[in-house]
């Protein structure tokens, strides 16, 4: 069913079992999972079925410290959401990811990489990727020519990725329109949430759109799937009986900001052509080249993976962080297919002498928490009445320490192998650097602003994505993050959300 | 003409042509000029380039900076030539890097011995 909330009639009270917030990757996927069960679920869509400019001003915001991509270009608003311009790459985070690690500040997740398996298992089907295999050996008998390099296995190992844009918004419209138990009502932003006088109930949710109208939704548990900035905007921004905002009792919410740095690090020169298709970054599958958690271990770094692509095109694309700071979203997109159709045409010119067999090093690498990293309110509000957003991204000497570390392992193994060398790029000549260079990159992906630990004073949610001393409150999506892995977050996000509404599902 | 005629009891400086490049023999020390021709290097990069990034080694290296030093570090067997040679300076390269004997030169992670290769070359090349 579906209900477009500026026709109902205004002050009007919406109410059911379960209510998720947000018609993202996260949202759709556990609404789709709640689709004939029995229980009525009510799904808000703050937007509508296409991109409109009205909603996206909604998630404009302003940051601070290190230099960030306009908010509302990081994030789609409607119906779909992020995944209208994702890229579709995924992978499951390491057993590494879940674990304490010493020398990784407040690393460590209470759940575990075997706990989120099944759920994996079944984002697969969600997100319309291939079997949930990610062993080189296995893609291996299923493809040809997916050769590793003759690299130390000890130290470096292939990390195999599946990709698939689905696009939520076109792929489930009508399964979600048609569903008998699942309502969604689009242009339904959330704009408070109020709980009982002791802040430990959610009572209702008020809604609103750009007519002016104002709607109540009531349920027994509301699951906020907004994405990690919205959703812990919404909780600081609920402040009419909690002061600090809801679920903020230690000053969590918003802190821990993560993203992944994707960054240009260096260049792999082969010696002489290497025939394989396992690392073409058009591939599906392919590989990433990461480091073994031994090796993490010995040398204390994040976890992170070095994508190959050709130097020839690489050398020629302008770091997103650079080419899309414009405050027209649809500018952005086209600046960034023109700077890729303008390196196309440059890598022609590129076609003879060593430089065919050299590839561009992209890391992609985790962030170590950091209280610092934060998602505030700002003193302006948007049109419907919501304090709008900060961020302030800031990163440490520990992730610059590990992307170095990550290309010398790479390198020396390179070396060892002697399949090729590697050159660092100037920004990490010197290992007493800890500045950044003007291309570095995020991922556009937001987690860890309403982080998982089994401490309420460390955490926002416990292991079963419960806001703390919320008993009805829940968060779904990539703002539980603990630490934020390798890997594109999305598969992960999935996985924990279908995690989540299954714990949902014992509690009705 | 072999290139291991060139080598052995040679006074003074003579000037011979491998693979485009010039090496010269030296009185205080005899060796075999192809140590200073880094083979794996030769297939990602120019002459130009092996000269520039030995030039920058001798100066990140001051103590090596002559034929001289560069020489004595290099040579490992004075008795090997041609194959052998090849081979061994390819071994000591391999072992460096398993035993994280290298130099970031320029930004390129390299072996201490084909960096050395590349600095001896640029001396050579800065006599001419």
């Amino acid at each position: 069913m579906h209900t477009d909330a500026r026709h109902l009639p205004n002050k009007s009270t919406i109410e059911g079992d379960i209510c998720i917030i947000g018609a993202g990757a996260a949202g759709i996927s556990m609404a789709l999972d709640w689709s004939k069960t029995g229980h009525k679920v009510i799904l808000l869509e703050g937007g509508g079925f296409e991109y409109e400019n009205e909603l996206q001003d909604l998630y404009r915001g302003t940051s601070t410290g290190q230099k960030y991509y306009p908010l509302h270009g990081t994030r789609l608003h409607y119906f779909g959401g992020t995944t209208g311009h994702w890229a579709g790459f995924c992978s499951p985070f390491d057993d590494i990811d879940f674990e304490k690690r010493d020398w990784v500040p407040e690393s460590g997740w209470p759940i575990t990489k075997q706990d989120l398996d099944p759920f994996y298992a079944k984002a697969h089907k969600v997100l319309q990727l291939g079997p949930y295999e990610y062993d080189l050996n296995y893609w291996k008998n299923e493809l040809p020519n997916l050769n590793p390099f003759p690299i130390d296995e000890n130290l470096v190992w292939n990390k195999m990725w599946q990709f698939n844009a689905a696009r939520f918004g076109t792929l489930y419209k009508d399964e979600i329109i048609n569903s008998s138990n699942v309502h969604l009502y689009s242009y339904a932003n959330v704009v408070d949430i109020l709980t009982n006088e002791n802040v430990s109930t959610v009572n209702e949710l008020v809604i609103k759109n750009h007519t002016g109208k104002t709607h109540t939704v009531k349920a027994k548990h509301f699951v906020m799937a907004c994405g990690a900035i919205q959703n812990a905007r919404m909780l600081l921004a609920s402040n009419s009986q909690a002061k600090q905002g809801l679920g903020n009792d230690y000053d969590i919410v918003g802190r821990y900001f993560m993203e992944h740095l994707e960054i240009a690090t260096g260049e792999l020169w082969l010696l002489k052509s290497f025939a394989t298709d396992l690392y073409n970054y058009t591939g599906n599958p392919r590989a990433e080249l990461a480091i073994t958690k031994n090796a993490q271990i010995e040398n204390k770094i994040l976890n992170g993976t070095l994508s190959l692509s050709p130097l020839s095109h690489a050398m020629h694309v302008v770091p997103r962080i650079e080419l899309l700071q414009v405050d027209d979203y649809n500018e952005a997109v086209r600046r960034f297919f023109e700077n890729q159709a303008e390196a196309n045409e440059k890598a022609k010119l590129e076609s003879t002498g060593s430089i065919t067999r050299a590839f561009e090093f992209a890391i992609r690498i985790e962030q170590a928490p950091n209280p610092n990293s934060r998602i505030t309110l700002g003193p302006e509000k948007d049109e419907l009445g919501v304090p709008r957003t900060n961020l302030n991204w800031e990163l440490t000497a520990l992730d610059k320490r590990s992307i170095r570390k990550i290309n010398e392992l790479v390198g020396t193994q390179a070396g060892k192998a002697n399949i090729g060398r590697v050159k660092l790029r100037d920004f990490l000549w010197d290992e007493n650097d800890d500045s950044w260079p003007s291309g570095t990159n995020g991922g556009w992906h937001h987690m860890g602003t309403t982080r998982m630990s089994v401490d309420p004073k460390k955490g926002v949610v416990n292991e079963n994505c419960q806001v703390y001393g919320i008993n009805n409150l829940y968060i779904a999506g990539s703002g539980c993050f603990a630490t934020s892995g390798a890997p594109n977050p999305t598969l992960t996000l999935v996985a924990l959300s279908l995690r989540l509404s299954n714990y949902l599902k014992g509690k009705m | 003409m072999k290139r291991r005629e060139f080598i052995f009891g040679v006074v003074g400086v003579t000037v011979v042509s491998i693979s485009g490049t010039y090496f010269y023999l030296n009185r205080d020390i005899d060796y075999n000029p192809l140590i200073a021709e880094p083979q794996s290097l030769s297939l990602i990069w120019d002459t130009e380039t092996i000269i520039a990034i030995g030039n920058q080694y001798r100066i990140q290296y001051v103590v090596e900076n002559n034929e001289q030093a560069l020489a004595k570090r290099l040579v490992r067997n004075f008795s090997d030539s041609g194959e052998e040679l090849i081979k061994s300076m390819n071994q000591k390269i391999k072992e460096d890097f398993e035993e994280e004997n290298t130099v970031l030169i320029d930004g390129w992670i390299l072996s201490k011995t084909e960096a050395r290769q590349c600095a001896l070359l640029s001396t050579l090349q800065s006599k001419r």
